[in-house]
């Protein structure tokens, strides 16, 4: 039996099939939580904000059309907004999350934890867009059509951002720098 | 310092994925009950508010409600087969993971159920079965256990609900949407001690057609039982995959079916004597495997117990399995499940099925249970 796919998924979602959301996530949950633990450095907000990005997708599933087949870029781009504006997001869910019985994660490996903790220092450094394209090309490994999806600006901007930023970190000795996992997908 | 490399970051764990996922499958379950409610509101607006709400004061307070009551008694008066499904809330506590993809489907059991409306009492009940239904799996339908004496109007007898229409013991209530269609709320009197004292049995029915559209038990103002109900079908005959229904068979006498002692056995001797069984690796849930166990059942068979981590039923995990579906591996309801899948139908039991192997797991959570599933795979020899 062929596993239907996003854009499908999503579209039972929208007509009230919440099983096909539960699959939404369960196929992307982890990179979305991954994407989210990379942006904040925070594992125990992630999780709540992995929850959230699929609330607030399904909140505005009326103003959404998925393009591609895979609702991933779409995703990580809900995702952004939710850990841009992490406190009304978290506010708005706040009963929602408040009835899921979970304990506190385990606390994730100390030596780990500060690794992620000086990388994510660093790269505060640099303005906020130029982070986001670090966090989705090179982070993330997405493509730059897929980037600027996420991003919502065009892959021009998306292309100079990128050259802006590895120059930047370059500036910051930040060294060695590494070709970054961006690709055209042409 | 490479700050171009992705940072490692290690994965949430199977079981809190699992959890998160439930509660916003329960939550979009949730959302989407209330939302059809506030979206008619804001279509509809003040002033025909104002005029449902007079039709509907004058249906509650006026001549409407015999007519809503005859024509209820009459849709179920269909016959001489009348069939009934009766579905409860999708609220996703029902998961079939399946073997081979490793995959979770929310399903949905329905019960279908079909009456001989020329008989009365318990004779009206003439057999049902269930099905489980999700998005990518429509199970058949199966028999199952039905207790005659099941106090709930409709499901456990038609034949008390008609009796309850015709000689008036129902109560209209309210006015309501229910399902899209409007309304009406019959509050039904069951038969004396029926049902929990200071309990009550609630239709809501079609108001044009008398259809029964949802059944809810209450104690109060408290719903403690809610089902859709939709009328399938009235068929001339009896459909052939309808079985008649059984009475809850009594308890075996101990020792009966079950099996006598148990020995440790390495894994390789647990695949030699079950081929075709599964398990699920060395760890699970975040609990080691701790011993395999044969256990020969009186019928012959010998049924392996894998056991994670400490004694159950405190922390543990238990996959039992054997060759018949019997005693501990799940009894005849995992016949009726698709094969190479493990129904969790929201507690801490499992059934499964794969080829000849029927399975039971046991365990302490449903996240864990869930995660066990998913893992499992073949034993090698």
């Amino acid at each position: 039996m062929e596993a239907p796919n996003d854009a499908e998924l999503w579209r039972r979602g929208c007509d009230g099939d919440s099983a096909a959301v539960g699959e939404l996530f369960r196929r992307h949950a982890q990179a979305i939580f991954m994407f989210l633990v990379r942006r904040t450095g925070d594992r125990e907000l992630a999780e709540d904000l992995t929850s959230t990005v699929f609330l607030e997708a399904w909140r505005k599933r009326a103003e959404i059309r998925l393009s591609g087949e895979s609702a991933l870029p779409w995703l990580y781009g809900v995702a952004l907004n939710c850990s841009r504006n992490s406190r009304r997001s978290l506010r708005r869910n706040r009963a929602t999350l408040e009835r899921l019985a979970l304990e506190r994660p385990a606390p994730s490996d100390p030596a780990d934890a500060r690794r992620l903790r000086e990388v994510i220092a660093l790269l505060r450094r640099l303005p906020e867009p130029q982070r986001d394209v670090i966090l989705a090309c090179a982070w993330t490994g997405l493509s730059y059509e897929d980037a600027a999806l996420t991003l919502g600006i065009p892959v021009g901007t998306v292309r100079s951002r990128l050259a802006r930023a590895r120059a930047q970190l370059h500036e910051l000795d930040a060294p060695p720098l590494v070709a970054p996992n961006c690709q055209d997908t042409a | 310092m490479n700050l171009l490399a992705p940072p490692e970051v290690a994965p949430l764990d199977e079981v809190r994925t699992s959890a998160r996922q439930e509660h916003l499958e329960r939550e979009l379950e949730r959302r989407d009950a209330r939302a059809p409610r506030r979206r008619r509101g804001l279509r509809s607006g003040a002033a025909v508010a104002v005029g449902i709400g007079a039709v509907a004061a004058l249906l509650i307070g006026s001549g409407g409600g015999p007519d809503v009551v005859s024509r209820a008694l009459a849709a179920v008066n269909r016959g001489p087969y009348l069939g009934v499904v009766v579905r409860g809330p999708h609220d996703g506590t029902y998961a079939l993971v399946h073997l081979e993809t490793h995959s979770i489907e929310r399903v949905r059991p329905q019960i279908e159920l079909w009456f001989d409306t020329r008989k009365h009492g318990a004779r009206a009940n003439a057999g049902g079965c269930i099905r489980l239904v999700g998005p990518a799996t429509r199970t058949g339908c199966y028999g199952s256990i039905f207790g005659t004496g099941d106090p709930i109007a409709i499901t456990g007898s038609l034949d008390s609900y008609r009796a309850a229409l015709a000689s008036g013991h129902v109560r209209r209530t309210a006015e309501a949407t229910v399902r899209g269609h409007e309304a009406t709320w019959l509050r039904v009197t069951p038969s004396r001690g029926a049902i929990p004292k200071g309990s009550a049995v609630y239709v809501a029915v079609d108001r044009k057609t008398g259809q029964p559209l949802r059944i809810e038990s209450r104690v109060g103002e408290r719903v403690y039982g809610r089902q859709d109900i939709d009328i399938i079908a009235e068929r001339r005959k009896l459909p052939s995959f309808v079985l008649p229904p059984l009475r809850i068979p009594p308890l075996p006498p101990p020792g009966k079916g079950h099996g006598r002692g148990g020995r440790d056995i390495t894994l390789a001797q647990a695949a030699r004597i079950l081929p075709g069984a599964l398990w699920a690796g060395r760890m699970v849930a975040g609990q080691p495997f701790r011993r395999a166990r044969a256990i020969a059942l009186d019928d012959g068979t010998t049924q392996i117990e894998l056991r994670y981590r400490g004694a159950c039923p405190a922390h543990c995990i238990l996959i039992k399995q054997g060759v018949v579906a019997g005693w501990a591996p799940g009894g005849h309801f995992a016949r009726g499940l698709p094969d190479r899948s493990v129904l969790i139908p929201g507690g801490r039991l499992g059934n499964g099925r794969a080829g000849a192997v029927f399975l039971r797991l046991e365990g302490t959570g449903k996240a864990a249970m869930i995660a066990t599933a998913r893992a499992l795979r073949p034993l090698r020899a």
